[in-house]
């Protein structure tokens, strides 16, 4: 059952002499009750922006984000977030125990005081911090323990979503595994994640599904395991032939993928991955290609897919 | 003299390494006095190799690189350890020798790359400029013209995939991408023929799809000079893949070493192990790592 949707979302950027940076160029998703969409992409494919205007931190230009089919706005609280840097989103002069409280203290003033800072202290030692660490400050944390603040403030609302951003990317390997775990336990109590990351092992460790950003748009959207093994937009291809695989015995393909990240500026009205693309045909450049299905949930913007071009689909793959 | 038969000759001096690290000691005062960080470390670089040092945040990996480049400065101290490597001018120990001899070695003989690629170039001088100050620091460019110099650099640009080199040399390091920069430090290295190249954590700050394009051409062009690279990462993807002897550094110490077939085949040390399963990411491994953790 769909949770949060998001029709045809556009937003752009004026950088100086009105150059225009198309951010988030038509996307439409939605997230179901309890399920865990990862979005995929390089630096500048929009995905950072794209969470920003679903948690309501920046306006969309145009487009509609629906939670439970009403407006999203209303209800703060239902839908939180979790940055990538978790001792720069912690407040260095709070004690952790305030910081995972300061959410019940504005939302939920109602309650007692004491009943807050039990809330709150139930749910640090619910993500793995002991009572000793709850009056200290955030510096005195390691990065793993900041980020489990990071989550508990999140968590502390109880929300039925969290848009995570690249929660793992600045921890290491070890404490990836644990924050990973900690992650797996909340979807398990049913809550939904929009989990955005470039990293694909915790990806598949997480998502049940996928959906790819380049320039803005999505690519290619699907479930996670087929999408991981079976691509079929060229830009998944390439992204995910970029993994390097913890064991030298796997071999890796080179990198189908040449050249840097366009600029965003005036972004083209046909294929955006036309001119880095190794199966381009003169069609990529004609129009915009629309998201085409290829079975049920799996949906990809390759004109290769079109009804048409399915035989020419064959001989490319 | 080309560069195969300096290393032939130097081969039989220090036991076939080019760079040979043994019983590192370095210190820094922590709140019980004087602690070690790194404890009796020894690592070594073949000739023509790639070789990896494999480590989590804290475990003396990067303290190990800047021991042995001279870059620990009080209250560190180096208590103990050498590093033999096989210069340009005859083996020296990296850590006995005058300052002056090392800064000379280090010049011509081993390129170091940074993590990140904007706290190595300088914001306000342009890169023609920075290049021509890298390279006339070397003994082996002495005397070049300015011409000469910005001919080299320009060559080295190409060279890293970039594809506009001229004005990349005559813009500033904030008008480059992230990955653009780091092409631009991996040329510095480069451009001197090294004998080494130290790249320490080179693209933990890039995207995924840059990584790989970044550490091939690091890996080919290093190659073509017939020069060894000593890469330090925490991803055990880019050790799997671009190396062929690592080191496993956990808490200051060398806890496992050998081939990375070895390594990630015939796994000794526990510590390994989960740092193995913890990478792979995929639901099996993850739990695994789980259960060793």
């Amino acid at each position: 059952m769909t949770l949060l949707a998001a029709e045809h979302l556009y937003k752009t950027f004026t950088l100086g002499r009105g150059v225009q940076v198309h951010a988030v160029n038509d996307v439409s998703l939605d997230v179901n009750k309890g399920e865990c969409l990862a979005i995929i992409g390089e630096s500048g494919s929009g995905k950072s922006t794209l969470g920003r205007i679903l948690l309501g931190l920046i306006p969309a230009d145009s487009g509609r984000t629906t939670l439970d089919g009403s407006e999203a706005r209303s209800d703060r609280g239902r839908i939180q977030a979790v940055f990538q840097e978790p001792y720069e989103s912690l407040n260095p002069r709070h004690r952790i125990l305030s910081i995972v409280r300061e959410p019940l203290d504005i939302n939920r003033a109602d309650l007692p005081r004491a009943e807050r800072t039990r809330l709150a202290a139930d749910l640090l030692r619910s993500v793995g911090l002991p009572d000793p660490l709850h009056d200290r400050l955030p510096r005195a944390l390691s990065g793993g323990q900041q980020q489990r603040v990071g989550i508990a403030r999140a968590l502390v609302l109880n929300p039925e979503m969290l848009v995570l951003d690249e929660p793992t990317s600045s921890l290491d390997v070890s404490v990836r595994a644990h924050i990973l775990d900690l992650l797996r336990q909340l979807k398990q109590r049913g809550i939904a994640m929009l989990y955005i990351s470039h990293d694909i092992g915790s990806v598949e460790a997480l998502a049940d599904r996928i959906a790819v950003m380049y320039r803005g748009q999505i690519m290619e959207i699907g479930p996670s395991a087929k999408l991981l093994s079976s691509p079929t937009h060229p830009y998944s291809k390439a992204l995910l032939s970029a993994r390097l695989r913890p064991d030298p015995r796997v071999k890796t393909a080179p990198l189908s993928l040449s050249g840097e990240l366009p600029s965003q500026a005036d972004a083209p009205l046909h294929c955006l991955f036309a001119g880095r693309c190794p199966v381009e045909i003169p069609e990529c450049r004609k129009a915009l290609v629309p998201m085409l299905e290829i079975d049920g949930a799996h949906q990809t913007r390759c004109i290769h897919y079109a009804g048409d071009n399915r035989s020419v689909n064959r001989e490319v793959n | 003299m080309n560069v195969a038969t300096k290393i032939a000759e130097s081969e039989t001096i220090i036991g076939g390494n080019l760079l040979d690290v043994a019983g590192l000691t370095t210190s820094f005062p922590g709140p019980g006095g004087q602690t070690s960080v790194v404890s009796n470390a020894s690592f070594a670089v073949a000739p023509g190799t790639i070789t990896g040092i494999v480590g989590e945040s804290g475990s003396g990996k990067s303290v190990s690189i800047k021991s042995v480049l001279g870059l620990v400065r009080a209250p560190g101290r180096i208590e103990a350890g050498s590093a033999r490597f096989s210069s340009s001018r005859g083996p020296i120990d990296l850590l006995s020798c005058k300052a002056r001899l090392r800064r000379a070695v280090l010049a011509t003989d081993i390129g170091y790359v940074i993590q990140n690629p904007f706290a190595a170039l300088h914001p306000v001088v342009p890169i023609r400029q920075q290049f021509r100050i890298a390279l006339s620091a070397s003994s082996d460019f002495a005397g070049k013209t300015k011409a000469e110099l910005d001919a080299i650099g320009f060559e080295a640009l190409s060279q890293v995939g970039i594809n506009d080199p001229a004005r990349v040399l005559s813009g500033y390091a904030h008008q480059l991408s992230g990955g653009m920069a780091q092409r631009v430090v991996i040329a510095f290295a480069l451009a001197r023929k090294p004998r080494l190249i130290i790249a320490d954590e080179p693209t933990t700050a890039l995207d995924m799809t840059v990584q790989r394009q970044i550490l091939d051409i690091m890996a080919e062009r290093a190659a073509d000079l017939n020069a060894s690279v000593l890469l330090i990462t925490h991803d055990l993807g880019v050790v799997a893949h671009y190396c062929r002897d690592a080191f496993v550094f956990y808490r200051g110490a060398v806890v496992e070493q050998g081939s990375v077939e070895k390594i990630f085949h015939q796994t000794e040390h526990p510590y390994t192990r989960q740092l193995i399963a913890a990478s792979g990411g995929g639901k099996a491994a993850y739990d695994a790592a789980k259960e060793t953790t």
